[in-house]
């Protein structure tokens, strides 16, 4: 039986979901990576769009709840939860002015500063030829507009660009192998040199941006880190595995080379228990700041391999297997919508989302796609009801949203 | 803020109403605020701690209410920790839903970091008095 103190916690935390599920999180206002530092004039505007919206907002979504149940908005996503900062029109977002989204526009890799705010990184047509391009949402994926890129990067190369994150309105990353930032909203970028090898992973959250870079002939890592804002990188601890990292507000977790997990937090990073002793860890999710998941992979056959979720509610010290999701196809992929709801991403022949509302006690079969075993990336929850998931590869990629805590899924179409 | 508030409250309609005054108190105040992320936790703390005490009497019959089970569920347990003083619910919604440290909890609650061990352990002892647990 669980301790006194944890269904406290959970008591506390489904209480807390359940309220105002989509509601902006001003204190992450308050707490942007600079916060520390004096405030800027624009901590000044954030603050009072900040406050004027609540003063307009709160009746408003009072009332709203009251007289309307029905869902308003499907939403573009990442990895790891956020909030949304957001008003739900005309909110401030730094970076260049809006372009025409280029047609065929199929994106590779999504993230998302709250539910109306992020960005995609795809392909389009430009000319007789394939260009890589970035397309921008503020109305939670109603509409994309184009971001210009660096012409660096433009052309679609394995030595370019392949993802894309951002931590705030105005600090993103493109990598996978080489490395950009910017540091004002996307109007220019630049290229950031690290310590020589290929940026494997990137997340951001909690005023660090963190990445994993991979070195010449190993299938290790190593990570480094950086304040947000800017980019004095610095490695921060030995070695992990490649499979890249996760995040939950201020705490990350990574994978080492023999199977803990390994906490990344203010202070560097620490290695924790071991979930899959018998097993490869395939995946890992973090619902909340203590809460991890893990999906063991073992008996890998044709297609199919063995998929035991396991849950550590001590941050990764500890754990409980949870569960087993469907054996079809090779795990890629974990997200957590709450504590008890996670998705497991799986392609192999055919292409496969696994779904379970409990804890893992049962699961369901979601989405599936036989279109040869395209691969599901970027799977995440912006919050405990949107979620979104790639699929495919470009030209063809397609994006996935859901908006009931990934019980359905449905193409997103990007319109300009 | 609003779901914290919720926790302390127990009525997301009040905890709005907190969060609002709150904002609307630290906007003019922005500039020479310090720490504005921590003024507006403990102004949304302290807020609702004033509406707690209020609440008091008519809290006061729901002590009687929850059952003992072997493992009761979110809502039982909530009805109880409703019905602790406010500092005890304020200090365990901080401890547990915040996952604030206890030298954070003190600053927040005006009171030694000691006072808030005690608070915590004597706001789990009540409750696991009120459920069995």
């Amino acid at each position: 039986m669980r301790s006194f103190e944890d269904r406290l916690r959970d008591a506390l935390r489904e209480r807390a979901d359940s309220v105002l599920p989509n509601q902006p999180a001003w204190e992450d206002l308050l707490t942007r990576p600079d916060a520390a530092e004096p405030s800027p004039p624009g901590h000044r505007l954030w603050l009072a769009v900040a406050t004027a919206a609540v003063v307009v907002l709160v009746p408003f979504l009072v009332v709203a709840r009251y007289l309307s149940r029905t869902s308003h908005v499907s939403v573009d996503g990442g990895q790891g939860q956020v909030e949304d900062p957001s008003p739900p029109t005309g909110s401030p977002v730094a970076g260049p002015p809006d372009g025409s989204l280029p047609a065929g526009f199929s994106p590779v890799s999504i993230t998302r500063i709250s539910l109306r705010v992020g960005w995609a990184l795809g392909t389009s047509a430009c000319g007789t030829e394939v260009c890589t391009a970035l397309a921008r949402t503020r109305d939670a994926g109603a509409t994309w507009h184009s971001v210009p890129l660096p012409a660096a990067v433009v052309t679609p190369s394995p030595n370019g660009i392949s993802r894309v994150r951002f931590a705030n309105a105005s600090d993103g990353w493109l990598f996978g192998p080489q490395l950009w930032a910017t540091h004002d909203g996307g109007t220019s970028w630049h290229p950031v040199a690290t310590l020589g090898g290929p940026m494997i992973s990137l997340e951001a959250a909690g005023g660090r941006v963190w990445g994993l870079v991979g070195s010449a002939g190993s299938v290790s890592a190593t990570v480094e880190a950086a304040p947000v804002g800017t980019d004095d990188w610095k490695p921060v601890g030995p070695a992990t595995a490649a499979i890249g990292i996760t995040l939950h507000g201020k705490v990350g977790y990574a994978v080492a080379p023999d199977g803990a997990i390994i906490a990344l937090g203010s202070a560097g990073m620490e290695e924790r228990g071991v979930p899959c002793p018998a097993a490869t860890v395939a995946a890992v999710a973090a619902p909340s700041d203590t809460e991890v998941a893990v999906v063991c992979a073992a008996d890998p056959g044709a297609g199919s391999s063995t998929k035991t979720l396991l849950l550590s509610r001590d941050g990764g010290r500890t754990w409980s297997t949870a569960g087993a999701a469907p054996r079809g196809g090779q795990t890629s992929g974990l997200a957590g919508a709450s504590t008890h709801t996670f998705v497991v991403a799986a392609a192999s022949g055919a292409s496969y989302l696994y779904r379970t509302p409990d804890g893992g006690k049962t699961w369901k079969t979601v989405f599936t796609d036989t279109g040869g075993g395209a691969p599901l990336t970027d799977l995440g929850f912006t919050d405990p009801t949107h979620g979104v998931v790639v699929l495919g590869t470009v030209p063809d990629a397609k994006l996935l949203v859901s908006s009931d805590a990934g019980a359905t899924w449905k193409v997103q179409v990007f319109v300009p | 803020m609003v779901r914290l508030g919720t926790l302390l409250l127990g009525s997301q309609h009040l905890a709005e109403e907190v969060v609002q005054d709150c904002f609307l108190r630290l906007q003019p105040r922005f500039d020479t605020v310090d720490d504005p992320a921590g003024y507006l936790h403990r102004s949304v703390v302290n807020g609702c701690r004033s509406l707690m005490r209020r609440q008091r009497r008519e809290r006061d019959h729901l002590r009687a209410t929850p059952g003992r089970q072997a493992e009761l569920g979110a809502h039982e347990l909530l009805d109880v920790l409703a019905t602790l003083p406010e500092r005890q619910r304020a200090a365990l919604v901080l401890r547990f839903y915040a996952d604030l440290p206890g030298n954070e909890i003190a600053t927040i609650l005006g009171c030694r970091e000691g006072t808030v061990k005690s608070l915590i352990h004597r706001g789990l002892a009540r409750m696991r008095e009120e459920v069995g647990g």
